[in-house]
């Protein structure tokens, strides 16, 4: 039970941008987004205002004119002499915008470069050294994330007096945290990644790898980090100024502002409302900006499968072309016409027809990647955007009318585990197909759950009901799967790699038992495996799956016998057998097979082909006679009469 | 295992809240001078030396600091200079009604956000999406007190709805319940909504899809479950934090008279026997809070207590 000799070692790191492309790429792609330029733009307007305070500003921000108190802004009938206005003691609004703005960026920048260069520097630290360093410094930073911050803050503020630097540093006393934490996680994750690891493991000295490694993608993280954080300290330096103790009078605040403002809230609201929204503003646009560089430094680029979504709700997935017909005599349970699944703008399933018969095992063999963990949920109608089945048929002859999942078929997944809920008892995860589908009261179900995880071999069934999934073994999680598919009575279970996470004890023992239930109750099974190996001894046909293709489908023995792709024949090649003497070293099949991104011109396997000829770069063979080749390996018969 | 995690927890919490206390003691003791702060300032040298001894101001620190926590531990705090009356008393006045208006709040903040969140993670990208993202966004970036201000300038000043201060009606506890809980329906919304379209990537939902199970069952019956703990783990990170700072702003705003009002109060008459007073009785609700927060999330994911 060996995998098939593919490189399938995750070697890549994580793509972050780095130095100065890196600055000119994110630059770039800020200038595509619409959320990110306007965030970009106000923060700019700010800074500018901060920075060129003394040049913008009309009139000295401390200057008192009662004469002019009050005055009203210009759209309002004021003078442009004061375009926003005057306070209750004339000071001029606009200049105290703008020399708060100062007041806002300068403790925001301050406290973030202290607190970042604190806490990153601790965390790097903890996560770096390991060991009591690391218990020790991420118990401290537990302990002050439990701290009632702004409590505190307020506290030391009053004993040790108010001000703009008591400010910058009691607040970077209560911000360091999230950078430590977030460093921290980091470096951890890094140094157990396979890419470190294996690095590693080819010589290369692991501080070179981590740093190499590590600053562009902590660079990544905390700049988003910095950016929210840079929001909470507006906020938080507004709101203790606008209680009093924060910036002090004749300096000048936002949040200083309003608490100015407040007293004259039902002659002059203005006073109130204008401070406000620019510090909501910069807040929203800092909040906007951070959020844009989570997610585009988000590797999982959930944002690109949104917007892929957007264009593609989910009853578009493409569900409408799998269909349920009355039973025939004459056709199979299951036909499979010319299946097209693209996912966003890879092509998952490229070309797939194939068919079950009622009772038969079909086994589709391939490696990974080759589509067909996807056809196995297109069967069932579960492909989900940004999945969607572009093109082809997939009709079920059901004995009996009924919905697809949860009725004619089943699935049971690779990783057992995952599959079942982990917070779900067992049985409930049972029951629930029971009375969901077959409107069994509870006492029944309960009692038909106990059969059937009898009947998958689980001993003393009733006591497990209770217990959760991760109370199981693998075997036993993979058990309790099956039982769950057994629940609907379906015509035919697919099941997906259903040994491949299992200990090797275990993997012949789940076969068995999908093969001893199969026989039983006549179901039709689909076994999905990567593994010729597995599949040989049970499956009555094979469909041989390469590249989103299936390029040799037949009978089981006259498969494994008589190849005709010449993939299939490398396959077999390169599996190890026991019941036959060593013959020197394991083959493999040189070279990759195309992403599912690449569009395939001609047959997909003819780079890696030793029969490839100048056609099968051209033109795509189709599944004729069980074979998808144009230079088919040829027949024993073939072969004597050829000679 | 569980009694080990328990008694974990409960040490953890104890060791906060001496380190509040810890804090609170040298930023009075050591930056700054607690007789001299709250004599008035025409006070006399001999009225500072004999109010120094009167505060026991006069022994070494570490006498100081080891009565300050023994009497702490008992909720001890001397009697308050501003209010004339034990300190700790003061406080217990006071805490009724911030837990009424932080309890009040939360519920608002999840009832907006909950069903906001649940709705948009299971259409991502559409309008409805969209929409909620950019207002949860624009609701989590308003300053409390500039919340707190439009709503007295619209329901109070304009419309006469609703009293401007004050607590114990029904009515002086909407606007400072919405002014606390808006921003926090903000994040909390991001928050589910991500927690629960990350639980809808998983594999026991494509599990539960592949037997016939509806969306709605999927997410009332298993994604809930799983969604519980990160989301109330946040939301318990929002009640601390309103308990122990939000609060501050949001009942100076509304002159309500609960904790956070009575902090503010205490630092501008120089309270500080009152401040401390706040800052560690506030450190131990900050603390149980958690600590409830742990034991229903235990419940709710035995893992949680098992690990470790």
């Amino acid at each position: 039970m060996t995998d098939l000799p593919i490189v399938d070692l995750e070697f890549a790191p994580p793509a972050v941008p780095t130095g100065r492309t890196g600055v000119r790429r994110l630059a770039r792609e800020i200038l595509r987004s619409g959320t990110a330029l306007a965030g970009v733009i106000v923060l700019l307007v700010i800074a500018a205002m901060a920075i060129f305070a003394p040049l913008i500003a009309p009139h000295d921000p401390t200057q008192i004119d009662l004469l002019h108190r009050l005055a009203k802004p210009v759209w309002m009938g004021g003078a442009w002499s004061h375009p926003l206005g005057t306070d209750g003691l004339g000071h001029d609004e606009l200049s105290l915008l703008v020399y708060g703005a100062r007041v806002s960026m300068t403790t925001g920048v301050i406290v973030i470069l202290l607190a970042g260069g604190i806490g990153s520097l601790l965390g790097i630290a903890a996560g770096y050294y390991g060991g009591w360093r690391e218990a020790v410094i991420m118990r401290l930073v537990d302990t002050s994330i439990a701290f009632p911050g702004l409590l505190l803050a307020l506290t030391v503020l009053v004993m040790v007096g108010a001000g703009q630097t008591t400010l910058i540093l009691i607040l970077t006393a209560i911000s360091w945290m999230i950078f430590a934490r977030v460093s921290h996680s980091i470096v951890l994750s890094l140094r157990e990644a396979t890419f470190v690891r294996a690095a590693e493991t080819v010589g290369c000295s692991g501080i070179r790898i981590v740093l190499r490694h590590l600053l562009p993608n902590l660079a990544s993280a905390l700049l988003t980090v910095a950016t929210l954080e840079f929001a909470a300290v507006v906020l938080s330096e507004a709101s203790l100024s606008y209680l009093g103790f924060g910036i002090q009078p004749p300096k000048t605040s936002w949040g200083l502002m309003v608490s100015d403002g407040q007293q004259y809230l039902d002659t002059a609201w203005w006073l109130v409302a204008i401070p406000g929204f620019a510090i909501a503003l910069t807040v929203l646009s800092l909040n906007l900006l951070a959020g844009w560089l989570r997610v585009s430094a988000d590797p999982r680029q959930r944002d690109k499968q949104v917007r892929e979504l957007r264009r593609l709700r989910a009853k578009d997935a493409g569900a409408a072309r799998v269909t349920v017909e009355d039973a025939q005599e004459q056709l199979p349970l299951l036909e499979v016409e010319h299946l097209r699944v693209d996912f966003g703008a890879a092509h998952a399933v490229r070309d797939v027809s194939l068919t079950v018969n009622r009772g038969e095992t079909l086994a589709i063999v391939g490696e990974s990647g080759s589509g067909k963990s996807v056809t196995g949920l297109a069967l069932l109608g579960l492909i989900q955007p940004p999945g969607r089945i572009v093109a082809g048929e997939v009709t079920w002859r059901p004995s009996e009318r009924r919905p697809i999942t949860g009725g004619v078929a089943s699935m049971i997944f690779q990783d057992p585990v995952a599959s079942l809920n982990p917070l779900v008892p067992i049985g409930q995860q049972v029951t629930e197909v029971l009375r969901r589908q077959r409107n069994m009261s509870k006492a029944t179900a309960r009692a038909r759950a106990i059969e059937l995880l009898d009947l998958v071999g689980i001993p003393s069934p009733e006591q497990r009901l209770g217990q959760r999934p991760y109370e199981l073994s693998g075997g036993m999680a993979q058990r309790v799967m099956t039982a769950i598919a057994l629940a609907s009575e379906p015509d035919l279970i697919i099941a997906d790699e259903p040994t491949t996470a299992l200990d090797v004890t275990i993997q012949a023992q789940v076969l068995e038992l999908l093969s001893d239930l199969q026989h039983r109750f006549g179901m039709a099974l689909v076994l999905i495996a990567h593994d010729l190996g597995v599949v040989a001894g049970m499956c009555d046909r094979v469909a041989v799956m390469y590249a989103g293709r299936i390029v040799e489908e037949g009978d089981a023995e006259q498969v494994f016998a008589e190849s005709r792709h010449p993939y299939t024949a490398a396959l077999i090649g390169c599996t190890p057998r026991l019941d036959r003497p060593k013959r020197g070293r394991l083959r493999s099949i040189g070279g990759s097979a195309p992403p599912a991104s690449a569009d395939v011109e001609g047959c997909a396997f003819a780079p890696r082909c030793p029969r490839a000829s100048d056609r099968c770069r051209s033109e795509t063979p189709p599944l004729e006679d069980g074979f998808a080749c144009w230079h088919p390996i040829p027949t024993q018969l073939e072969q004597v009469e050829g000679a | 295992m569980t009694t080990r995690y328990f008694v974990k927890r409960v040490l953890y919490g104890v060791v906060v809240v001496l380190g509040v206390a810890t804090v609170v003691f040298v930023a009075t003791h050591l930056l700054s001078d607690p007789a001299r702060k709250m004599l008035p300032i025409s006070a006399s040298h001999q009225q500072y030396v004999t109010f120094r001894h009167q505060l026991g101001l006069d022994r070494p620190l570490l006498t100081q600091f080891w009565s300050y926590l023994r009497d702490a531990s008992h909720l001890d705090f001397g009697t308050s200079i501003s209010l004339d009356t034990s300190a700790a008393h003061a406080v217990a006045s006071r805490l009724p009604h911030t837990f009424e208006l932080v309890g009040f709040g939360l519920a608002i903040a999840l009832l907006i956000a909950i069903p906001l969140g649940v709705i948009s993670a299971t259409r991502p990208g559409s309008a409805a999406d969209s929409a909620t993202v950019g207002t949860s966004l624009l609701g989590l970036s308003l300053p409390q007190f500039w919340l707190g201000a439009v709503l007295i300038l619209f329901f109070a000043v304009q419309l006469h709805w609703l009293p401007t201060s004050g607590a114990g009606t029904f009515k002086q506890l909407i606007m400072p319940g919405l002014t606390l809980a808006l921003p926090i329906a903000g994040r909390v919304t991001q928050m589910v909504r991500s927690t629960v379209i990350d639980e809808l990537n998983k594999q026991y939902v494509t599990a539960a899809r592949a037997k016939g199970l509806s969306l709605r069952y999927i997410l009332v019956h298993h994604v809930f479950r799983n969604a519980l703990v990160p989301v109330s783990s946040y939301v318990s990170l929002e009640t601390t934090k309103s308990l122990a700072g939000a609060t501050v702003v949001v009942e100076s705003v509304f002159a309500y008279p609960g904790v956070g009002y009575l902090a503010v109060q205490a630092s501008k008459a120089d309270d500080l026997i009152l401040m401390q007073a706040i800052a560690v009785i506030v450190a131990l609700i900050v603390v149980a809070t958690n600590l409830l927060f742990d034991l229903f999330h235990s419940v709710v994911d035995p893992r949680i207590r098992l690990a470790r």
